[in-house]
């Protein structure tokens, strides 16, 4: 095993690593070069950027709000916790993070693990019944709100602005008759979330609202924001450091040419997710703070594939790599 | 035997396995999946080859596995085989029974043999149908994986066998304008006697995206089918707004039926933990998506049938 400290400097030892023997091979497709230039943000290898990104604002936890009666009331739902469950407290008496599934006779769900941040309430009723939904948007979107409150979301944190609702419509056809069918039985609210602005991608708010105006499902992911332990400014990546990684990155995966476009944003990326394979560091756990997970300054980039000469051949699937900002300098 | 919905033919491995089970215990050892009796499989592609080529895509197989681990976590799916990259040809889809089947066709053997499985690899949209780009030629000479819309290529046609959710994790998988021909893929000859089909299956409209960041979309859906309509858990979990260069990855959840009454019930109520029993026929649909969603690579969805 090792510590969560080994593992920031190991993870960037290895993108010190990728970036150095890839320069000469970036060289060979100006066209990436060029994408890659254009896409990169600002901040990228600026002092003020990330320092600014090293003291993110205190916005309040989910854990020490969340309270899971408000919770099972928010939803207008009946709900007992399972015989399993332990008294709740963000850290239950055994030490770990709270964890339960609260049901009821009709299929509902609430499934809490606080430890990675994540609630999602399913009723089976409500969502198999998928009748026509004639409510306006804006009532899904002032429900999703008032839930989120509930819920212990920090209202800081919730991007209200980037909020987006979508009808998720059901449509059926007898091929024989030609007799159809197509209506909206759903509302679907997503906020995405930011930490004194920025970006958290593997966080996010959804509810799905039904014909009656009720909560279907609801899934927060939304773990207490807190940045890896270790980092500094003195650990920042230049731009060109950043820079030769992302097109070696890309180039690894795409030949040249075949990319129609770079998008990079920078993040708060989870440490857990950026460890190759995804695995969840093991010393980063039992830490005695309720959320599991840690982030650091990153670069989100999504990378769209050109489309095939044959409009009827293969399409690469699109990629979205994450891109540490820090590492070589405290190495 | 476990408590959801049991009308259907029971699989290969249920039906062999009781003489396994009591074989297990006479030599006092516990099965490994004590009351799971459904058959996942994952089939995934990360790296192509120079005979088939293909970007490389590393996290695919993560995303693919989140799903594996998860859905046989519950209690009615075993984990019945993870294959990633090696000889994935196109004998492990195609059916030897299908129109223009060759004999070397083994899809009995690989993916409808599962109850669930799930594919990830590169796709493409020919004329009215998904292709899937598989890795490897075998004696079929072919990296394609045609699903089939009833025209002399067709590769796909599962369910017959075994196989009740086909989940595709490919690029334009479920792309609007192939969606009053899917259900195609969802029987072949045989289905007429054994009454065997498809139920359901998950896939895209336009790209779809790879990434460290989507791994827990795909553990989150496995979980989430167990407790609501599969095609909810797939749209809910598999929906992203702002990826790429600002588009959306649009998830789509077909389903067949009898009827069209019986397509839309089928679509709205079956889920992993309440299988229904074989759907009747193949002449009716019911499918879900977002209204409007615009993906990378296609326009917005525009239903062919509102």
């Amino acid at each position: 095993m090792k510590t969560l400290h080994s593992f920031v400097l190991g993870l960037f030892a290895a993108g010190s690593l990728l970036s150095t023997p890839a320069l000469a091979q970036q060289q060979l497709c100006p066209s990436l070069e060029a994408l890659v230039d254009a896409a990169l943000p600002a901040q990228v290898g600026d002092a003020a950027a990330m320092r600014m990104l090293l003291a993110p604002p205190a916005t309040g936890r989910l854990s020490q709000v969340f309270q899971p009666d408000r919770a099972i009331s928010a939803v207008r739902d009946s709900l007992k916790p399972e015989p399993s469950c332990p008294a709740y407290a963000p850290i239950t008496a055994t030490g770990q993070p709270f964890s339960c599934v609260y049901s009821n006779s009709t299929g509902s769900k609430l499934r809490v693990d606080l430890g990675r941040g994540r609630i999602a309430y399913r009723s089976k009723t409500r969502s198999e019944a998928a009748d026509p939904n004639s409510l306006p948007p804006s009532y899904a979107m002032e429900l999703a709100t008032q839930v989120a409150a509930s819920y212990g979301i920090p209202t800081a944190e919730l991007s209200v602005t980037e909020a987006q609702v979508r009808g998720l419509r059901l449509s059926s056809l007898d091929g024989s008759s030609g007799e159809r069918s197509s209506y909206r039985a759903e509302h679907h609210v997503r906020y995405p979330r930011r930490v004194g602005g920025t970006l958290v991608p593997d966080s996010g708010y959804h509810v799905a609202v039904d014909a009656r105006g009720q909560v279907a499902r609801l899934h927060v992911r939304w773990p207490d924001f807190q940045l890896a332990p270790g980092l500094s400014l003195s650990q920042m990546r230049s731009r060109s450091q950043v820079r030769d990684q992302l097109i070696a990155d890309i180039s690894a995966h795409n030949a040249c040419g075949s990319v129609a476009a770079v998008k990079a944003t920078v993040a708060y990326l989870p440490m857990r997710r950026l460890e190759q394979g995804g695995g969840r560091d093991e010393e980063a756990l039992s830490t005695g703070q309720v959320s599991q997970e840690t982030y650091a300054p990153g670069l989100l980039v999504g990378v769209v594939p050109a489309e095939p000469a044959d409009p009827e051949e293969f399409q690469a699937a699109g990629e979205e790599l994450w891109v540490p900002l820090l590492g070589n300098a405290a190495l | 035997m476990h408590s959801c919905f049991m009308n259907r033919r029971p699989s290969w491995a249920l039906r062999t396995g009781g003489v396994l089970l009591l074989l297990s215990w006479s030599l006092g050892w516990a099965p490994a999946a004590e009351a799971a009796s459904y058959e996942a499989k994952v089939f995934a592609i990360t790296q192509w080859t120079s005979e088939c080529s293909g970007g490389e895509r590393p996290s695919w197989d993560d995303m693919a596995t989140a799903w594996y681990d998860e859905v046989t976590r519950h209690g009615v799916f075993y984990k019945d085989g993870r294959f990633v990259n090696g000889r994935m040809s196109l004998r492990r889809f195609c059916d030897a029974d299908g129109p223009g089947g060759s004999a070397t066709c083994d899809d009995n053997a690989y993916v409808d043999d599962a109850d669930a499985a799930l594919l990830a690899l590169h796709g493409g949209d020919k004329d009215n149908h998904w292709r899937g780009k598989l890795r490897v030629l075998d004696t079929l000479n072919e990296c394609r994986l045609d699903a089939a819309e009833g025209i002399a290529v067709d590769d796909l046609f599962v369910g017959d066998q075994d196989l009740e959710f086909l989940h595709l994790s490919s690029c334009n998988s479920m792309n609007d304008n192939n969606i009053n021909f899917t259900a195609r893929s969802f029987w072949d000859a045989t289905s007429a006697t054994s009454g065997a089909r498809l139920h359901q299956m998950n896939g895209f409209h336009g790209l779809m995206y790879i990434g460290k960041g989507y791994i827990d979309d795909y553990e989150d859906f496995a979980e989430e089918a167990h407790d609501v309509p599969l095609h909810l858990a797939w749209l809910d979990t598999m929906y992203r707004s702002n990826v790429g260069d600002g588009d959306e990855q649009c998830p789509v959840s077909f389903a067949i039926g009898a009827t069209r009454a019986d397509a839309l019930n089928r679509l709205k109520t079956e889920r992993y933990s309440k299988i229904l029993s074989e759907p009747g026929g193949a002449n009716a649909w019911a499918y879900s998506f977002f209204e409007g969603c615009d993906p990378t690579g296609l326009e917005a969805f525009n239903d062919p049938n509102d």
